[in-house]
């Protein structure tokens, strides 16, 4: 019997050790993951110049967005490329890559730009990510954007948002006359055009979901009034005929309705249009207070908006027809700008004495009067926050303090990841405020 | 009358005055002690010892070596093992015992001194420490022990010698070896060290010492690259098993356990992902003492993403 106990007892000891022998490992590092990106071989050495350039974009995409590191191509031991082999991984490792792209760019008999790339994990030694894009020549960009996509949404495990497109407004002239243009990008400001001519003054362009529209405020008939340009055929027609301002306007998560402010007798309260049938709904009511800056969230049941119902400026969410309005900010100074995120994140603009402008992210369920804002960037005049439609990067405008009576560096835009980390310029011709991001073109 | 009066008064005061000053004087020569600092806290320092080396696990070989040379003192200790532990993990008893055995010849006299703050202590000064140890007791064991047992002293010299000029000493002589000096010493010195005395039936079962976790802790944390700002990250736990070969190369990893919160599945997935990346980056693990193989050629890791709490 004994035996048989210390028999139990030197089994299961073990176990016991076992359990001990284990190590916590509990902080990491925010470094950039090193990529190499590999040259692309252009299987018709007339093709070589594009493929320089499509991973150009795609080294400029995966930088900006903060989370890789592309490595220079000096430093390369491998001199194959393409995607027919496969790597030799310890000159890869020996350099320090976690990452290899490597890719490979036809045309087709139809003409068009086939490029066909494979993500390798340098360090567990595998394929990632293997895919192949066919565009015209025209949209190589664009096909470098895609690739670039593929390789963050396979390491961040969020959808790329580099193949998208930033709405914003352009600013030129002297700073107390100001010409606004509506101007179009790319997420990199490449592709840049003007939209309008700059006789108006234009505010708030937002996108449809679709990408093809745009409405935004003009004060083309002397009050400021929602306007919805078609970006195709470049026309763009009053919203609705309201008696007084409309303003802070914004499409529904299916495009089929806008949503914007109209101020009427003293009251400024939110209305909802119907795009097909321009039946007008009122969803707040209010006394004398100023309703405004809606957002729908993302599957499109909820508001949430600013409100000065209790005193100061603060942000409350309601359902969609208006009922259940219910606070969500609780700190002191106000609130601006909400925009909810794809993400079920609320970003807005705060103003307080204590910290001036900044912008801040916060969830919009909250627990007994407790929000949970968290500040991610503050500057002289920040604010207009818009999502990347990966709901991590956001674009904003920060002016900076008026130098005298200059025309030009007033206020730029920048992204900034959600976290609060890697904060860039977004490279434009002229000042530009307003941003507001596309979804992922198709 | 008055002037009479007021003389008096002042002689009195004069007197009391210059009595007051002796007696301050007294007092000043008498206590030189109250104005000094005490010498006690050094005894800290002997605690102190005891954990590290408890969990470190390191210096066990050489009691196996003598518990034979010395029985009658384990059996002393064994009544008073128990009282002072602050480790409840037993490493293994055999060891202890060892220790104990020292604390007990250092102890007596201190013991009523010895405030009750120590073990707050411990985790603070973990280096200096050996360094105090050694003139402290020297003097005190010299007398103490001649009587009971002769044996003792000499295995216990050579132990505070090491602690300080580890790497001047010679290495046949060392019974005992400390953490800070298996940190310094390179893996083939250790191996000439302790090989003599190694006690095989020990090291199978016995944990990673302290020096040895941080060591590959710090490593692995180095290339660890969690996906940052995924939904519920702070809530996953990766655990993996690893096996390494003599050099410190990993030959082998495993995902055993992912704990995943609801509606996260990619952010496991990525989770796992970086935490093998990482140990495959890290590979080959460096400067683990070659001697003790048998106790990091496998363990386990957890990775604990919640620092990245967004």
């Amino acid at each position: 019997m004994k035996r048989l106990f210390l028999a139990i007892f030197l089994c299961i000891f073990p176990l016991f050790s076992l359990a001990d022998n284990t190590i916590n490992v509990t902080r990491g590092t925010v470094d950039p993951i090193p990529i190499a990106i590999n040259n692309f071989r252009g299987v018709d050495p007339a093709d070589t110049k594009i493929a320089q350039d499509v991973i150009a974009v795609i080294s400029n995409d995966l930088k900006g967005s903060g989370i890789f590191r592309p490595i220079s191509s000096a430093a390369f031991i491998e001199s194959k490329i393409g995607t027919s082999h496969t790597p030799l991984f310890a000159a890869w490792q020996q350099i320090n890559a976690n990452l290899l792209l490597n890719g490979e760019v036809t045309k087709t008999a139809s003409g068009k730009l086939q490029v066909k790339f494979i993500l390798w994990d340098a360090i567990l030694e595998k394929q990632l990510v293997s895919e192949s894009f066919e565009l015209s020549e025209k949209l190589w960009r664009r096909v470098a954007h895609k690739i670039a996509d593929s390789v963050y949404s396979k390491i961040t495990g969020y959808d790329g948002y580099f193949n998208t497109r930033i709405v914003y407004v352009s600013e030129s002239g002297p700073y107390l006359k100001r010409v606004k243009r509506l101007a179009l990008m790319d997420q990199d400001g490449a592709n840049h055009q003007y939209l309008t001519n700059g006789s108006d003054l234009v505010l708030t362009p937002r996108f449809s979901p679709d990408g093809k529209k745009i409405l935004y405020l003009s004060y083309k008939n002397r009050i400021p009034q929602v306007h919805i340009l078609d970006l195709r055929s470049g026309k763009s027609q009053l919203l609705g005929h309201f008696p007084g301002m409309s303003f802070a306007p914004r499409f529904s998560p299916d495009g089929e309705y806008a949503i914007m402010s109209i101020a009427k007798n003293g009251a400024t309260n939110i209305y909802e249009m119907n795009l097909r049938n321009k039946k007008v709904s009122q969803i707040t009511e209010g006394g004398a207070s100023i309703n405004t800056s809606p957002s729908y969230s993302p599957d499109g049941k909820n508001i949430v908006f600013q409100s000065d119902r209790h005193g100061a400026r603060q942000l409350f969410v309601m359902g969609r027809n208006g009922s259940n309005i219910q606070k969500i900010s609780f700190g002191g100074g106000s609130y601006a700008e909400p925009n909810w995120s794809s993400r079920n994140f609320i970003a807005f603009t705060k103003v307080s004495r204590s910290s001036g402008f900044t912008i801040g992210v916060m969830k919009p369920d909250f627990v007994d009067g407790q929000s949970n804002e968290r500040l991610i960037a503050s500057g002289f005049l920040v604010e207009a926050s818009s999502w990347a439609p990966n709901g991590r990067v956001l674009v904003f405008t920060k002016g900076s303090r008026n130098k005298g009576k200059s025309s030009n560096g007033l206020n730029r835009i920048y992204t900034i990841d959600f976290t609060g980390y890697n904060e860039r310029i977004i490279p434009t011709p002229s000042d530009a405020s307003d941003p507001d991001w596309s979804h992922v073109i198709d | 009358m008055k002037e009479q009066e007021d003389k008096k008064f002042q002689r009195a005061i004069i007197v009391s005055a210059i009595l007051h000053l002796v007696l301050l004087g007294v007092f000043f020569l008498g206590f030189p002690s109250v104005f000094e600092k005490l010498p006690e806290e050094q005894d800290v320092m002997t605690f102190e010892i005891l954990p590290i080396s408890e969990l470190s696990n390191v210096k066990n070989e050489n009691i196996v070596a003598k518990k034979a040379i010395e029985p009658e003192k384990s059996k002393e200790v064994k009544k008073s093992a128990t009282a002072k532990k602050q480790d409840p993990t037993p490493v293994e008893p055999k060891r202890e015992e060892k220790k104990e055995a020292v604390k007990e010849e250092e102890k007596p006299k201190d013991a009523e001194k010895i405030p009750e703050k120590e073990p707050l202590k411990k985790e603070e000064k973990k280096k200096e420490p050996e360094k105090k140890v050694e003139p402290k007791i020297e003097p005190k064991k010299e007398p103490k022990k001649e009587i009971p047992k002769p044996k003792a002293k000499p295995k216990i010299a050579p132990k505070e010698d090491d602690s300080i000029d580890s790497i001047l000493k010679n290495l046949e002589e060392e019974s005992v070896g400390t953490d800070s000096k298996i940190l310094k010493k390179s893996n083939a010195e250790q191996l000439e060290g302790t090989k003599k005395t190694r006690g095989m039936e020990y090291n199978e079962d016995s944990p990673l010492s302290i020096t040895e976790k941080s060591l590959v802790k710090s490593q692995i944390e180095k290339n660890w690259r969690p996906p940052v700002g995924n939904q519920n990250l702070k809530d996953v736990r990766v655990m993996l098993h690893m096996t390494l070969e003599t050099d410190g190369t990993i030959s082998n990893v495993t995902v055993i356990k992912i704990i995943c919160p609801p509606n996260s599945d990619a952010t496991c997935k990525l989770t796992a992902e970086s935490a093998v990346r990482a140990v495959r980056q890290a590979s080959p693990i460096e400067n683990l003492p070659v001697d003790r193989y048998d106790v990091w050629k496998e363990f386990n890791l957890l990775f604990d993403p919640s620092f990245m709490d967004q």
